[in-house]
């Protein structure tokens, strides 16, 4: 008997996810795609693969995620599976991704964001090793042309002598904001240097915009090797982290370079609970803060822009 | 008349037959041991590849350079899919079983681990090897010498075919 159930066409933006699935996985991805509503299909942000329990597809409908696909293995998923899945996204070499590993991810390149979460074995205190992965998740990069709207706009409006922090909650945006403004400031010609640590602002045509990627570089030291290496206009970085890349921020700053980074975070209130962003922007490194918020269902950012003064005023 | 004439032909037959077989056999044992060689530089090099450069296993088999063109082409095909499938569709071609079964045991467990249990399984493939080239160079002249007795069989047998 024909399954009468109407099938979508994979979405292009996804297509290249799929590659880095051994083929039983892909398989079963391509079949819930398949299955599910149109609409759903057009939104997947999250591959989320597990050993054990329902791997599914993650649909975002604007910060936070909405609603999900599930993916039916058919009972093929084994402990051997998950371990040749895993060895696959390694590009077949665990041991070259040992730091990676380490802190949670694989860098797999082309954008793609693959955390993983496992068994960690602990020496002096400190993670050493990661095994038994249990579980992962890859994000799905996609272009939103002009996605840096009212941001860029207001970077050009001021003589590009801005640096800008970009928070919102996980999942929103911030990245791919983050991606096309690379591609707009490159594309005027500005010297800009990315340090991107997990590989994924160079995907969706950023790579290839004409930016220096220091690719795989620790965020603090990738910041000072851009500051005396390129000599950059801006430097562009995601997910402010510690105290040592708020200092390279600063030492970038301190030195004529401007610094567009982002930070997740609800509001501006809670950006400043972190001593670490709290000290940026007492020092009125960040002229712009600006927060970015999508509609459900929407792929169009909505901005809230706080300047240095407003920020100062907070701060105290 | 003409039986001698059978009886010579059959003869040349014969002894070009055996010169062609005891040839070849000759040289594929020296072509194994020498891969089996090869087979044991590639471990060594992944070795230092993985110690020193951290370097991915499709970079390690890119990256080695070898004289022997079966040998470089096995590496081309490993890089791109994997040394498993590799050696399942030509590994038999080049190596003998003893050493193929070797670096089936190794390209299972390649890639798999973290650097020093990788290190430990390019320590302990490399001691197998080394114990295989050992054995094959030990054979390899008993295996000459059999071959030759072979062949004076062969020349008795059709000098008592020419009787």
């Amino acid at each position: 008997m024909k399954d009468k159930q109407p099938k979508n066409q994979i979405p292009d933006y996804i297509k290249p996810a799929l590659q880095l699935f051994p083929d039983a996985v892909r398989l079963a991805i391509t079949d819930a795609i398949r299955r599910t509503s149109p609409q759903l299909a057009q939104n997947v942000t999250d591959i989320r693969l597990k050993r054990r329990g329902t791997s599914y597809l993650s649909v975002s409908c604007g910060g936070g995620f909405a609603d999900k696909i599930p993916i039916d293995f058919r009972g093929i998923m084994t402990d051997k599976l998950f371990a040749d899945l895993v060895f696959s996204l390694c590009d077949g070499s665990v041991y070259a991704c040992a730091d990676t590993l380490r802190e949670g991810y694989i860098d797999l390149s082309d954008g793609f964001r693959c955390g993983v979460c496992g068994r960690a074995s602990v020496k002096n205190g400190a993670i050493s090793e990661v095994h038994d992965i249990d579980s992962v998740c890859i994000r799905v990069p996609r272009a939103v042309p002009g996605a840096s709207g009212l941001v860029w706009e207001m970077l050009r409006d001021g003589g590009f002598r801005d640096s800008v922090l970009v928070y919102s909650p996980p999942g929103t945006g911030k990245t791919t904001l983050l991606r096309d403004l690379i591609i707009k400031l490159a594309g005027a010609g500005l010297p800009v240097s990315v340090i991107d640590s997990r590989g994924e602002l160079a995907a969706c045509g950023a790579y290839d915009s004409g930016a220096d990627f220091f690719r795989g570089y620790p965020k603090a030291e990738g910041m000072v090797s851009a500051v005396r290496s390129m000599s950059p206009l801006y430097i562009v970085c995601d997910e402010l982290g510690g105290r040592a890349d708020a200092e390279a921020v600063l030492y970038a700053r301190s030195c004529g370079v401007y610094t567009i980074a982002s930070a997740h975070g609800g509001s501006v209130d809670e950006l400043l609970l972190r001593p670490e962003l709290r000290d940026l922007i007492r020092a009125s490194v960040f002229s712009l803060i600006v927060g970015i918020r999508r509609a459900p269902g929407s792929r169009e950012f909505d901005f809230t822009v706080t300047r240095h003064n407003e920020l100062l005023k907070a701060a105290q | 008349m003409n039986v001698y004439i059978y009886k010579a032909a059959g003869a040349a037959l014969l002894l070009i037959g055996g010169a062609i077989l005891l040839s070849q056999s000759a040289s594929d044992g020296t072509q194994k041991l020498a891969r089996a060689k090869e087979a044991l530089r590639l471990i060594r090099y992944t070795a230092e590849s993985i110690e020193y450069r951290r370097a991915t296993v499709p970079e390690i088999l890119m990256g080695f350079r070898t004289a022997d063109e079966l040998f470089q082409n096995l590496c081309r095909r490993a890089a791109a899919t994997s040394l498993t499938s590799a050696l399942a569709a030509c590994g038999s071609e080049l190596f003998d079983s003893g050493t193929l079964s070797i670096m089936e045991e190794f390209a299972a467990e390649l890639g798999r681990g973290y650097e020093k249990s990788q290190l430990e399984l390019c320590s302990i493939t490399s001691s197998r090897l080394k114990e295989r080239i050992e054995v094959l160079e030990k054979t390899l002249p008993e295996r000459r010498r059999l071959e030759r007795t072979i062949c004076l069989f062969i020349i008795l047998t059709v000098i008592i075919i020419l009787l």
